[in-house]
């Protein structure tokens, strides 16, 4: 068993080796997004043996763990000290790293109603381009000091370095939670979860699938009870709840394997779009999936809507990402040659040609 | 003050977030009770403004469960606000403690560092030693929820050297909380009066990261040059000019 100082050194090792011979490197933790990105290329340079949580102490909120430390083992240590992660970061077909959550910055069901995996982002270790280990943010609720260069990080996949330590900001289980369920039409869910996001409900989710919407409450007893009282629909059983919260979350529901699907992500309140119905619904009608069909343009309806469309599965010719503006295209070219200037971490990942 | 803080922690420790979860100690306290005459308990060595919100059967089992562990870590005296005419009274004294300061003292500094929350007493106990040791008095107002400091330096500039001791004194208390985990600034920023601090907090590498961003956002450099990140030249010079543990050698001397 390697010491966590062991493993980081072998993983700068690589990285020096890289940077001297002009090799490029294939960032990996459990494998758990390959599937997602633009292509995988280079050699691949496991990071799961720097692995670990550091510190971790539930009146301060914050967790501090390497990056190949996994989901499970996280989710256990917080669940075990009546704390949680509300991102919710997708596990998908396996038990990701942090510092592949925090790479990816993709966040689950709760997203819409306590943050994003980037707000939970506290702090973050680079390891540069030379094998340099780079601290931003900190172990701090508030911190305003120099760019928030940990946050750029969460999303990054990998292009500008590697995340090799991270501080996330934890919260209590919620006292309470229930789930509900309602017959609608996905149009008429939609406006239900507008109407509801304005007022004060202690909503935690809201999705919709098959003519039934499903809506999450928690937070304190009293107030789940109120607003359980007010909403109406059938309570979903614990048990149930949770795995059907889970299967969203992870990317479970049969819908996934269809051969082509688009993941729309929206503003609030955009209302219906000029598509056939969606097959998933979430973040209160933000998040929307819908199975590819002959020729409709996703990206062109998305972006008319002030979104984007990912390309989850199918329609391979085109990109997986959402194409950046010109500007927005430009800024991420200047930040890939000053951060990895030889280009060596994930290359073409996050953008084709970079 | 120890235990005050220890109860900001025994809170969180709950499960409980409330609204919001201030501090202030007895030289905050004193300096506003006259002004505000808010009904603070000055005998208090601190005192808790916690606040919670929600739907009125949320508050009232919040504020049940917050009274017990506020007790149990043995507070003095514990309050509810009756109304809203209160709750607004206690928290103007909150509010109106950096006026209060200029009341107390011709001029003062306030600074904004983070700590991670286990370490509020011992920051506190810190910046009471190096009261007696710049010679000048510290009152604190904080967000004790997220260990954000708001230590106020009390000086008079018209004193010769006085804001030049304000001014290390500051940065000491800032190079603290950088030592213990925590952050220079924690919501007021850096433009120019805290930038060399930033030296403390930040390797070369990792300023050189930040001057990176600012190349790929403003290649021309056209905008605000100069500030929130210092230079390699200016993060020399203040390590030349820093003495640890106390004051310049020579305060009298104006230094530009």
């Amino acid at each position: 068993m390697s010491t966590p100082a062991a493993a980081l050194a072998a993983i700068r090792d690589r990285v020096l080796a890289a940077a001297a011979s002009g090799a490029k490197l294939r960032l990996r933790g459990s494998g758990t997004k390959d599937f997602l990105g633009e292509r995988l290329d280079g050699q691949v340079l496991e990071l799961g043996a720097h692995r670990g949580i550091i510190a971790y102490d539930p009146s301060e909120l914050v967790v501090t763990a390497r990056c190949g430390t996994t989901l499970s083992e996280l989710e256990a240590a917080l669940a075990a000290r009546g704390q949680f992660l509300p991102f919710e970061p997708p596990a998908f077909a396996g038990d990701p790293t942090l510092g592949g959550i925090v790479a990816a910055g993709l966040s689950g069901p709760r997203r819409m109603y306590a943050g994003a995996a980037r707000d939970f982002v506290l702090g973050a270790r680079l390891l540069n381009a030379d094998g340099e280990v780079l601290r931003f943010g900190g172990e701090v609720m508030k911190n305003v000091a120099g760019f928030d260069l940990a946050r750029l990080l969460c999303g990054s996949y990998g292009i500008l370095g590697i995340i090799t330590e991270v501080s996330l900001k934890v919260l209590p289980l919620p006292r309470q939670e229930e789930t509900l369920r309602l017959e609608l039409d996905p149009d008429a869910a939609c406006a239900a979860f507008d109407r509801w996001a304005g007022q004060p409900l202690p909503l935690s989710a809201a999705a919709w699938h098959e003519g039934r919407a499903w809506i999450r409450l928690s937070g304190a007893a009293p107030a789940v009870r109120a607003a359980r009282a007010r909403l109406g629909g059938e309570l979903v059983p614990t048990d149930q709840a949770r795995a059907w919260w889970k299967s969203v979350r992870d990317c479970h529901l049969p819908l996934f394997t269809q051969a082509r699907l688009w993941r729309l992500s929206l503003p609030a309140a955009v209302g219906p779009l000029a598509l056939p119905r969606p097959n998933l619904l979430d973040w209160g009608g933000t998040l929307r999936w819908y199975v590819g069909e002959g020729s409709v343009d996703f990206r062109a309806i998305a972006a008319a809507a002030g979104g984007t469309a990912l390309r989850w599965r199918g329609d391979a010719s085109a990109e997986r990402f959402h194409p950046l503006s010109a500007a927005s295209h430009a800024l991420h070219v200047r930040l890939k040659e000053r951060f990895d200037p030889r280009g060596i971490f994930n290359p073409g990942r996050l953008v084709r040609d970079l | 003050m120890h235990r005050a803080a220890d109860a900001v922690a025994a809170v969180i420790r709950a499960g409980i977030i409330p609204a919001a979860l201030e501090m202030m100690d007895r030289k905050a306290t004193a300096a506003v009770e006259p002004f505000v005459r808010a009904g603070y308990d000055l005998d208090a060595a601190a005192i808790l403004l916690v606040e919670s919100d929600g739907t009125p059967e949320e508050v009232a089992d919040q504020v049940a469960e917050i009274e017990q562990v506020l007790r149990r870590a043995g507070a003095g005296v514990l309050r509810v606000s009756s109304d809203d005419a209160q709750r607004a009274l206690w928290w103007s004294g909150r509010k109106n403690a950096f006026p209060a300061a200029g009341r107390i003292s011709p001029d003062y500094y306030c600074m904004d560092g983070t700590i991670p929350r286990r370490h509020v007493g011992r920051v506190l106990e810190a910046i009471e030693a190096m009261e007696a040791r710049y010679g000048l008095r510290c009152m604190n107002v904080f967000h004790a929820g997220d260990g954000n400091l708001h230590p106020v330096i009390l000086f008079d500039a018209n004193e010769p050297g006085s804001w030049e001791r304000a001014e290390r004194f500051g940065a000491e208390i800032l190079e603290l909380c950088v030592e213990l985990g925590g952050t220079i600034t924690g919501e007021h920023g850096v433009g120019i009066e805290k930038i060399n601090s930033m030296c403390v907090q930040f390797s070369a590498a990792e300023r050189a990261a930040f001057f990176a961003v600012k190349e790929a956002f403003d290649p021309a450099g056209l905008l605000n040059p100069g500030k929130l990140i210092p230079t390699l030249a200016r993060c020399a010079e203040y390590g030349r000019m820093r003495v640890h543990a106390g004051a310049l050698a020579h305060p009298d001397l104006p230094r530009f």
